[in-house]
């Protein structure tokens, strides 16, 4: 017993400041990219949750995307990873394409000297099989489906396999970048696999990649090895292994015993100050890195409580957003107020967080009618009392600092809250049944262009995800139009309007766009981090 | 003995039955969606789950009747069909057939280990009872046992780490050797082993103490053996027979796993596919489960049965305790 | 009776765990006392307010110590924090959590509460899902088993099929179900469960013991005198089955309490802002490597430690007390009810004794 408290003492490490930045973004610093890249070695990644499968088609878990797009699954074209942060489409197996004067029609021209991990040819038959596989109702797909709910007709030119014609019904701008980025599977084998969860492809993917897949250990790795017929430069490291290791105490142990090349999501203490106090501040670079996703605190508008504008603008008043940032969340998520990828043209970042204001919040209340006529010291409203309960779900570290403090601040303004904590698969449930009074949530995108239609157009309250039942006529007429604008500066236009309306009608208390923490050995070269995730063609290993 | 043994075996079916039944009823009443994966309060924008997940349920039958499921859950196990995980869709026998051995190679080392250490510590307890050492052996066997889990794994994660001991998994990737897999068990058996071994020694103890207040050890006794050899050669054949008689009651922990030894150490056995089922709300893997629960505890009941018999010809095995 | 406590007082060790379980009951009834931002006694505006720390003055709403005048005079619990108070965050210094300082003696937690008043109010939730889940248990597993044990029949084949399917039942799922029909996990589902499922080995020992008794002279002679059925089952049944079910019970303490700390690890755990010696431990686990987080794993777990070792060995003391020649059924098998829960193996063994080794 007290030996164990001895050498807990001894561990004991000093408190390092985050001072230096090793990273930007998207960009290391230039001695990663210097040198000349040598082939060989094999690239070892933590990632802290196992994938369900490694199908795209029927599972739509981050993993598989980080795992498959661009390394082992290729599509038409690709975002450009190294164009931050508009990531526009590069050429991948399509060499150019065209798009009719009417945007309802494109054309894709693919390569033709590509071939399949298992040797049989490609072509614009497998994006055609990729598609109805989708659009096939007895497959699991409904996340790409709604992606080609208005697609009339696709398929290749008679005669030319290699030329691939799709055609919609309405013009609409994501349509042809869902197309486009759509990971293609081979038709040859998509033929016989049912309804994908039976086929040996929903773990074993074949694609057109760099890499192709190796082995999967189940709750160990998934590795991959080199494509040595791939139609592109063949990449550097002969092989890439993701390990599963769940608990952040033990990866971080493990990073500091040299078995990762790189680790994917430290936890920000870790990636703030451990790193340091380790002595891993020589041997790995830290990457700090904001995709597009936000976390926010839904208000459910249909309940007493919310209903008014006013009183969720209190409830944003009541919070130090700020101070949490700082104190919670060590200063490095970045404040947002925009629904959008916050370094896009979509975001108006004149709209500042609505500042710390218990008394400005007290106010709002009153305004809204919402007063303490009992003297119990809760606020009331026509016999209501304003007391209502905060969903959460279990195992959020954050919520667990964040609904407490809430809770303290809400009772100094006479509102009562209580926690509810459930876990995950049963609050998915609740929250898209909108069984709830307020949540927090995370979105989360891969892609930096996306559609707020899902989540605030006031048809989504059904099936889509508009949870927290927002119904505005300004936001669904600036919605609808936007849809049919496919220039990205007159559309993003339009979001900045939308951006104000969400701001002042405040469904959501914004919080912050969160970063990837990431930590990557400093014999890892020419490594790029982007909205996109890393690319691993390029990538190298430096002689130890 | 063929009859009694019969009965005993009919008479663990209704157990079985309703171990499953249970279990199937809980399983289909607990809420939540089987499709919801990634935790940690994110969502993706555009997994519409609600509709993907009420076609899905419909289409796996989860909208019958409670009683109708269950017989066809049943129907199907008895032609040894477990059914497909939703999770990854393969066959629940293939995971079971993954996750079972590494439980297994967990806890049999560790049942092992508790014993090997219990016998001696006990023989030791029982030759000065109340002595120095029978002292600090059950004093200090109990602090152990009265340690969290989770704490000790993380000590020892934290100090073994720094001596190069693996932590994780099973393997060094690529290697293959006995003296590999021996260092990565080494701490999650640890783990395993020092909380039983507190009751394992208890029992010994006792049952020693129980022993050698017996008539027969007083005769020994008599005829002028020494304590040591009444010890060893008369008290503790008897008492290792009383332990063995408790082996059989072991069998459903053997291989239900460790929740919180596999999660921290990265195993992937019975406990943490339990654990990920019930989170994914994997209705088949689940049962799959349950069934191997059901299976061991009625093994279980069988063995203990025969050996309680053997061990001791007066328990008849209608009034076993 | 005497003769028990003599047995039990004969071994130093027995008291020391008395004393210490003592000590702990009375950190948890006490904990307002000890650890509040509130005074205890308040002089203040020509008024007299006692015990603020427990009574809710309306007047005294939103008061903090900063509030005090120079005229009012107010008596302090030793401690000036409360577990629950999340101080402005303006005011903080420093990452969360903090280390040991002035104000705070063993830090924060990772929300900027004081980690000694949490420690303490922890005692009263701790012990308290405890005794409660430990009482409700044996108060179950006593009943049934004594009338599985003297009724016998179909009874008995009841109570004991019951019992071998729930100790072979997995535990999370039952906390699933739990939380489906409580609608989330409170402290009260965590007991709810471990009550439910940890009856069968107490009734199995009671039930062994009513067999044992239900054979002695004395009961037959009773019955043969024309008691009824029921007025001997009270009156020497149950007395007999009373020594076991205590064992057990005090066991039980010890082991609800790790239950709930694994429970708690694995995000099954009472929701904020309850403090609990496993919330506050599955916290610190969240970033173990850093050194103030470590705090918060090894405090606990060194109360956790203190408490269960205590429990368990009152538990042991009163077994041998009540049993001094070690046997019957009070030596049979109580220990192991805690044996099995501390493994929070999803699938608990069936059986009323013998080693767990999936820990």
């Amino acid at each position: 017993m007290s030996s164990l408290l001895q050498l807990a003492g001894v561990l004991l490490l000093a408190v390092a400041a985050d001072a230096d930045r090793d990273w930007q973004d998207g960009r290391l610093p230039a001695a990663v990219y210097e040198g000349n890249p040598r082939s060989g070695g094999t690239l070892v990644v933590r990632l802290d949750q196992e994938p369900p499968s490694l199908d795209k088609i029927t599972d739509s878990a981050l993993a598989i995307d980080w795992m498959l797009e661009r390394k082992v699954l290729e599509s038409m074209a690709e975002p450009d990873a190294g164009k931050h942060p508009e990531y526009p489409l590069k050429p991948a197996l399509a060499t150019d394409w065209t798009i009719s004067s009417d945007q309802l029609t494109f054309t894709f021209h693919l390569r033709r000297n590509v071939v399949w991990h298992d040797g049989q040819p490609f072509s614009g038959k497998d994006v055609v099989a990729t598609v109805r596989k989708i659009l096939d109702p007895s497959v699991r797909a409904l996340h790409l489906r709604n992606n080609f709910v208005d697609l009339e007709d696709i398929s290749t030119l008679p005669g030319d396999d290699f030329t691939v014609v799709a055609r919609y019904r309405k013009p609409y701008f994501l349509a042809f970048r869902a197309l486009a980025t759509l990971s293609i599977y081979p038709a040859h084998v998509l033929a016989g696999a049912g309804d994908m969860l039976h086929s040996p492809i929903h773990r074993a993917p074949i694609g057109t990649g760099p890499f192709r897949f190796e082995a999967w250990k189940t709750g160990e790795r998934i590795s991959f090895v080199r494509n040595d017929r791939y139609w592109g430069r063949k990449a550097y490291l002969d092989r890439i292994v993701f390990r599963f290791v769940s608990d952040p105490a033990v990866g971080f142990q493990m990073l500091k015993q040299g078995e990762f090349d790189l680790y994917l999501q430290l936890q920000p203490q870790q990636w703030a100050r451990d790193l340091e106090a380790a002595g891993l501040k020589r041997s790995v670079r830290r990457i700090k890195f904001y995709g597009p996703n936000y976390n926010f605190i839904g208000w459910n508008e249909q309940r007493p409580w919310f209903s008014d504008a006013r009183v969720r603008q209190a409830m944003n008043h009541a919070i130090d957003t700020e101070g949490i940032r700082k104190s919670f969340l060590l200063g490095l998520d970045r404040p947002t107020t925009c629904h959008f990828y916050l370094d896009s043209s979509a975001c108006d970042r004149s709209l500042a967080p609505r500042s710390y204001d218990p008394e400005r919040a007290a106010q709002l209340l009153d305004q809204a009618g919402w007063r303490d006529r009992d003297g119990d010291g809760v606020r009331d409203k026509d016999g209501v009392p304003f007391r209502f309960t905060f969903l959460m779900n279990a195992d959020s570290v954050f919520l667990d600092k964040l609904t407490p403090y809430l809770q303290q601040e809400l009772r100094k303004l006479g509102v009562a809250m209580e926690i509810r904590k459930v876990d995950w698969a049963h609050f998915v449930q609740l929250v898209e049944e909108h069984q709830f009074d307020a949540t927090s949530l995370r979105w989360g995108n891969t892609d930096v262009v996306q559609d707020p239609y899902e989540i605030w157009h006031s048809s989504q309250v059904k099936d889509g995800s508009n949870y927290v039942l927002f119904r505005n006529p300004q936001a669904d007429a600036l919605i609808e139009q936007a849809r049919a604008i496919l220039d990205d500066s007159r559309r993003n236009e339009l979001y900045r309007k939308l951006g104000r309306v969400l701001y002042d009608e405040a469904p959501y208390t914004f919080l912050y766009s969160r970063p990837s923490l990431d930590a990557v050995s400093n014999r890892v070269r020419g490594i790029r981090p982007s909205v996109v995730w890393y690319d691993f063609q390029d990538v190298w290993l430096a002689a130890r | 003995m063929t009859s009694p043994l019969r009965q005993r075996l009919l008479g663990t079916i209704p157990t079985f039955l309703g171990i499953t039944f249970v279990a199937f009823a809980l399983v289909r009443a607990a809420p939540g969606h089987a499709l919801a994966f990634e935790a940690d309060g994110g969502l993706r924008q555009g997994a519409a789950t609600v509709a993907q997940w009420n076609e899905y349920r419909r289409r796996m039958g989860l909208e019958d009747p409670l009683l109708t499921g269950y017989a066809r859950w049943l129907t199907r196990v008895v032609r040894g069909d477990l059914g497909d995980s939703f999770r990854d869709g393969r066959p629940v026998s293939v995971l079971l057939g993954e996750a079972l051995p590494i439980t297994l190679l967990l806890s049999l080392p560790a049942l092992l280990l508790g014993y090997l250490l219990a016998i001696p510590m006990g023989l030791l307890s029982a030759a000065r009872p109340g002595g120095v050492l029978d002292r600090l052996l059950s004093s200090g066997a109990f602090l152990l046992y009265s340690l969290p889990v989770q704490w000790v794994a993380l000590m020892l994660v934290v100090t073994a780490s720094g001596g190069g001991l693996p932590i994780q998994g099973l393997r060094t990737e690529g290697v293959r050797t006995a003296s590999d897999l021996f260092a990565h068990l080494l701490l999650p058996v640890a783990c395993l082993t020092y909380g039983s071994l507190a009751v394992l020694l208890r029992h010994l103890r006792s049952s020693l103490m129980e022993q050698m207040g017996q008539d027969y050890i007083r005769t020994a006794r008599a005829k002028g053996l020494s304590e040591a050899a009444v010890l060893l050669k008369h008290a503790l054949p008897n008492s290792l027979l009383s332990m063995i008689t408790l082996f059989g009651l072991t069998f459903p922990a053997l291989a239900s796993g460790a929740v919180i030894v596999e999660r921290i150490f990265g195993l992937p056995g019975m406990g943490k596919l339990t654990f990920d089922a019930v989170l994914g709300r994997d209705m088949p893997v689940l049962m799959g489960t349950v069934l191997v629960a059901g299976l061991m505890t009625m093994l279980g009941l069988l063995v203990s049965d025969l050996l309680y018999a053997a061990a001791d010809p007066r328990i008849s095995s209608r009034s076993r305790p | 009776m005497r003769e028990v406590w003599h047995r039990f007082a004969a071994r130093r060790r027995n008291l020391l765990g008395l004393g210490l379980a003592l000590l702990l009951a009375l950190l948890a009834v006490f904990a307002d006392f000890l650890a509040s931002d509130r005074p205890i006694v308040l002089w203040r505006a020509g008024t007299l307010y006692l015990i603020p720390n427990l009574v809710d003055y309306r007047s005294l709403r939103g008061f903090t110590a900063r509030d005090l005048g120079p005229a009012d005079r107010a008596l302090w619990p030793p401690l000036r924090h409360g577990p629950y108070t999340i101080p402005p965050l303006s005011t903080l210094q420093g990452p969360l959590p903090q280390p040991p300082g002035a104000g705070h003696p063993l830090g924060t937690d990772n929300a900027g509460r004081d980690t000694l008043a949490r420690l303490i109010h922890g005692a009263r939730t701790s012990l308290g899902i405890g005794v409660a889940a430990a009482a409700a248990q044996v108060l179950i597993g006593l009943v049934l088993g004594v009338l599985a044990g003297y009724l016998g029949g179909w009874v008995d084949r009841v109570v004991s099929r019951a019992a071998e399917v729930l100790l072979s039942f997995p535990l999370l799922l039952l906390l699933l179900a739990a939380q489906g029909i409580l609608e989330r996990t409170t402290l009260l589902s965590t007991m709810a469960v471990i009550a439910l499922t940890r009856w069968a080995d107490t009734s199995r020992l009671v039930r062994a013991e009513a067999l044992r008794v239900r054979e002695m002279p004395y009961v037959e002679a009773s019955r043969a005198l024309g008691s009824s059925r029921l007025r001997t089952l009270l009156v020497h049944v149950l007395p007999n089955s009373l020594s076991p079910a205590l064992v057990a019970a005090t066991l039980g303490v010890g082991s609800a309490i790790l239950l709930e700390t694994a429970l708690s690890f694995l995000g099954f755990g009472a929701p904020e802002p309850t403090a609990s010696w496993g919330l506050l431990m599955a916290h610190g686990f969240q970033d173990a490597l850093d050194p103030n987080a470590r705090l918060l794993v090894i405090l606990p777990g060194l109360a956790i430690f203190l408490a269960v070792s205590a429990f368990n060995v009152i538990g042991e003391g009163l077994r041998d007390a009540l049993d001094p020649r070690g046997q019957g059924a009070v030596e049979r098998s109580a220990f192991i009810t805690s044996a099995q829960n501390r493994a929070l193996s999803p699938m608990p063994r069936p059986g009323g004794c013998g080693p767990t080794p999936a820990v």
